[in-house]
């Protein structure tokens, strides 16, 4: 019996033994080490369809289809030359002080004497000759004050100023300042009138322009006080903050110097001049609106083109041909028309503006003077409201119609690729069907930060986008679209280098085929799917 | 209302335990088993305690040693190699809560009251290889790739059973266990198909559909939390989670050295109507092609979006739709076939086929066994199983018996005990019971044997 059990006991035993003895590790999970494994991931990262708004992203309104479809790029609400109301001259601060004596005669005790005094003054305006005949005040105030050493124990000054008229009951301007003093001496008497509501009004037939007058009568009545005659009467006319809504009258001849920019952001960034516009497709177009009932002569004084950045080329732009004036007359309402605005509409194709644009200007700058009354005719009426304003915009319409050999971009973004050790391997594709008319080859360039390229991602600049077959004249439209697939490997080496890169220098070409010309059309796009291939360690 | 019917839960305990007939427990497996004695209860609480634990590779499997230094690696390679082409982590925890027993005459009846926990996530090797190589690799780059099997499955219920047994001529018996079952909570992956294709040109788009459908009766919130709210059941809540089944077993002694047993268990189901969610495909097996994003979307006035409209897309595309429908899973039924030898007054012989009827495929497992009795007091086994394509499993067992006072601890894989990293499944299975009587008829009575030229 033991035997058996022997028999059955020990080879379950060794069976047991032999299961355990083939174990050579333990059930120790800190020993397990970090893995290197490299997972292969195939991912789909953009496919888009792009047209020429997706692509420079028109956030500014610039991109305009034109009446047969070809993109037109307007730059515009930029140049705008703007002269208000507040640009133009009114009535300045001001203090006038007037003085005159008046005799009281003998009086019998309460019998009663009205002595007037007139005093006159000229209001002085910003500009020379400029003539007032009515102004409706928004704003101002005028301060009276008025000094006497009149002795009467009952006395009044009544004061009319017939160039003010008053809002609510549209008389002159009329008030009592009382100037009883039964103990002598000079006296002050202090009169705030906001002038918000009144209307100026100077007549110049009846004397010189802007006058003033100052109608006073003494009232008082007789006294014991000894008549001291003659007295003094000094008023002081402080005007401050002076403005109107509307005015008429005559403006003068002034002249409101005016500057501004035209931005051409979208040619800034070519870095050489290879292109060349087609016939009529650079358009500037100046529309002007006045509003001011005045004359008004335009004369453009500087209009430079620049190419912007370091680049030192600039061109003098002429808007009516070489070595003629920029300068010309706008129209502008009539009586008949106040608060309307009168356009006018300024021929420039005899302007040089092409030229301006294809030495890929970034920047217009512009002055311009404005003359009121170029012709000086002082009797002329003008009229100005608080809204009137002479706004000039200065557009430049480039129609992309062209050829171009060479539209360089070079830009420099900043890159850290930090530490993605994950990575060992790179493929990026790039498969573009384009619809465009125009090839666009490609550099990058990573530099280090000392700007020494650590790896130039195609070795000799790549057309990564092949310019689609066009059609003949007059339409130039494509006739299909050309694919192009680009593939750009980095290996673990490269990326290893990629590590130490702190910029990368893009590099682009936009070029038409055999530098012919081509015209940019609105339904153009390109279809672009990029994707990539990345292998991953775990 | 639609009614889905489904598989989602495992109920097991060891497979030592089919050797020892003495065990009250071994009527889990077949019930025409039952202890040789006139009246048994079990210990409350610790009548039959089983907890169970598998891995679709060992530690040894997963780890290899690096050529130079005792650090280990895990070799995606040695990984892939160790699983099969549907693979499952396991837990699975089964307590008999009450458990009593009488005889009349040749009838014996059972009684019992258990709790059931098991869950199981599944995935397929494919997803792991997907995972490990990425879909660029050769296996994946311009070929369809499907999976599916992937999902959590998950079950607690209560079992009620009254058990019947009757012998027949002292060479038959039949028994079985009529159940009710009492839900408690389930998560049920029903579908989990996956397709992806990933286009060898232009710029790799990458084509998918799904099909899944997951139902779940519970009032777990939220994946976040999970284990704290189920650990927030309470230990004997009942439901409207009702659920039936039946076991069937014999038990046949040709002669006194000789028995062959059979049953079928757990043909059990239940119906799900409590705090139902169905998570189910929008769009089953529909096909996506997602070729990358449309810049003009991702990029607004030069800032990137909030939100991208092809996300939202997919999102919509392979999203899931919620529906509270009842629906039904059953427990795995296992099939039994044994048999024994009884060699001697006190060794026995066992050999036992157990199939596991899962939702992917019948899964088999053979166990060969050894029982020695130390007299009344003490029996101990020994058994060898090839189980979820693992050699490395030897049992050990052993049954106490002291006066009524019966202890008894099982495994079936009792390396994992000593050298955890060769095992695949760990388990244990113990129980105290207390067993009075004896029967009129000693059946287990052997004759002397005496080999034969001895």
């Amino acid at each position: 019996m033991i035997k058996l059990k022997l028999i059955i006991l020990v080879p379950l035993l060794l069976l047991i033994l032999f299961t355990t003895s083939c174990i050579d590790k333990q059930l120790d999970f800190d020993s397990i080490k970090t893995q290197n494994w490299s997972a292969e991931w195939a991912i789909p990262l953009i496919n888009s369809q792009l047209t020429l708004d997706d692509i420079v992203k028109d956030s500014s309104g610039i991109i305009h289809e034109g009446e047969d479809g070809l993109v037109v790029l307007v730059f515009d609400n930029q140049g705008k030359i703007t002269f208000s109301a507040s640009d133009l001259g009114f009535i300045p601060d001001q203090q006038k002080l007037l003085d005159e004596d008046f005799i009281v005669p003998d009086l019998l005790p309460g019998e009663p004497a009205d002595i007037p005094v007139e005093f006159l003054t000229i209001i002085e305006t910003d500009e020379p000759g400029m003539r007032i005949d009515s102004c409706f005040l928004n704003a101002g105030e005028y301060e009276f004050i008025l000094r006497t050493d009149l002795n009467k124990d009952n006395a009044v000054v009544e004061v009319t100023i017939p160039n003010l008229v008053e809002p609510v009951t549209g008389t002159s301007l009329h008030f009592n300042v009382d100037v009883s003093n039964p103990s002598g001496g000079e006296i002050e008497r202090d009169t705030l009138i906001p002038m918000t509501g009144f209307t100026l009004v100077f007549d110049e037939t009846t004397g010189p322009a802007n006058e003033l007058t100052i109608n006073t009568i003494v009232h008082t009545f007789g006294d014991e006080n000894s008549n001291n005659s003659p007295y003094h009467l000094e008023l002081e006319n402080n005007f401050t903050a002076m403005d109107y809504s509307r005015c008429f009258g005559y403006f003068g001849q002034q002249v409101i110097t005016k500057k501004d920019t035209i931005y051409l952001n979208m040619f800034s960034v070519n870095d050489q001049n290879n292109f060349t516009f087609g016939p009529g497709s650079i358009d500037l177009r100046l529309d002007i609106s006045n509003s001011f009932g005045i004359p008004v002569l335009l004369d453009v004084t500087q209009f430079t083109a620049y190419h912007g950045g370091e680049n030192p080329d600039s061109l003098e732009v002429y808007l009516f041909g070489e070595d003629v004036p920029s300068a010309f007359e706008i129209d502008y309402p009539s009586y008949d028309h106040i608060g309307e605005s009168a356009i006018t509409v300024v021929n420039t194709n005899n302007s040089n503006i092409n030229e301006a644009v294809e030495i890929s200007a970034g920047k217009m700058c512009l002055t311009v003077d404005g003359h009121l009354n170029p012709a000086g005719d002082t009797t002329a009426n003008n009229f100005a409201l608080d809204s009137s304003m002479v706004d000039a915009d200065f557009a430049v319409e480039v129609g992309l119609f062209g050829s171009v050999s060479g539209f360089k971009v070079i830009d420099t973004v900043d890159f850290n690729l930090g530490s993605m050790d994950e990575i060992n391997s790179l493929l990026l594709v790039l498969d573009a069907e384009n619809g465009y008319p125009l090839t666009v080859s490609m550099q990058l360039e990573f530099v280090d930060s000392i700007y020494q390229v650590v790896h130039t991602v195609f070795p000799d600049s790549e057309n990564i986008i092949e310019a689609a077959p066009v059609g003949p004249s007059p339409e130039y439209r494509v006739t299909g679209s050309s694919p192009k697939l680009t593939q750009v490997v980095l290996s673990r080496d490269e990326i290893e280098k990629l590590k130490e890169a702190r910029q990368i220098l893009i590099t682009a070409m936009l070029y038409s085929t055999n530098n012919d010309l081509v015209k940019v059309y609105m339904d153009y796009y390109v279809n672009m799917k990029v994707g990539v291939k990345v292998g991953i360690d775990y | 209302m639609v009614i889905f019917w489904g598989i989602s839960v495992q109920s097991q305990v060891s497979r030592s335990v089919y050797f020892l007939e003495q065990v009250p427990a071994s009527s889990i497996l077949n019930p025409s088993f039952h202890p040789t004695c006139n009246f048994y209860f079990d210990m409350p609480l610790l009548s039959s305690f089983y907890l169970g634990y598998e891995s679709p590779f060992t530690f040894d499997e997963l780890t290899k040693k690096w050529e130079t230094g005792d650090s280990l690696n895990i070799d995606r390679e040695t990984v892939l190699d160790a699983l099969g082409k549907r693979n499952y982590f396991s837990f699975e925890h089964y307590t008999t809560l009450l458990r009593a027993g009488f005889r009349v005459k040749n009838h014996f009846i059972q009684l019992s009251i258990s709790k059931a926990f098991s869950t199981k996530f599944s995935f397929g090797k494919d997803l792991a290889t997907l995972f490990l190589y990425g879909n660029a690799d050769e296996r994946f780059f311009g070929k369809e790739a499907s999976f599916s099997g992937t999902g959590l499955n998950m079950t607690s219920f209560h079992e009620f059973a009254l058990g019947y047994s009757v012998e027949i001529a002292n060479k038959l018996t039949l028994g079985t266990h009529l159940k009710y079952l009492n839900g408690n909570f389930n998560i049920w992956t029903e579908k989990s198909d996956f397709m992806l294709y990933t286009d060898e040109g232009s710029n790799f788009p990458v084509t998918a559909s799904s099909d899944i459908a997951i139902h779940t009766s519970s009032t777990i919130s939220s994946f976040n939390n999970m284990i704290r709210q189920i650990s927030g059941y309470s230990w004997f809540d009942l439901s409207q989670n009702h659920g039936y089944g039946f076991d069937l077993g014999l038990d046949f002694e040709p002669s006194r050295q000789l028995s062959l047993s059979a049953s079928i268990v757990d043909l059990c189901w239940i119906k799900w109507q409590e705090n139902v969610k169905n998570y189910i495909s929008i769009n089953p097996g529909s096909r996506f092609t997602f070729e990358g994003f449309d810049v003009n979307s991702f990029i607004s006035n030069g800032t990137f979006s909030d939100t991208v409209d092809i996300l939202d897309t997919i999102t919509s595309h392979f999203g899931l739709e919620t529906t509270h429908d009842p629906y039904i899973s059953h427990v795995n039924p296992k099939l039994y076939l044994g048999g024994m030898w009884h060699f001697t007054r006190s060794n026995e012989l066992g050999l036992l086929v157990r199939s596991d009827f899962t939702e992917e495929k019948v899964k088999p497992s053979i166990t060969l066994n050894f029982t020695h009795n130390f007299g009344k007091l003490l029996t101990v086994n020994a058994n060898y199983s090839f189980i979820n394509r693992n050699y490395y499993n030897v049992g050990l067992g052993f049954v106490f018996r002291l006066g009524p006072v019966q202890l008894f601890a099982l495994n079936d894989m009792v390396i994992a005990l000593f050298e955890p990293q060769k095992a695949r499944n760990y388990n244990i299975h113990f129980g105290l019971n207390f067993l009075f009587g004896k029967p009129a008829r000693n059946m287990l009575e052997m004759p002397t044997y005496t080999p034969s030229g001895n």
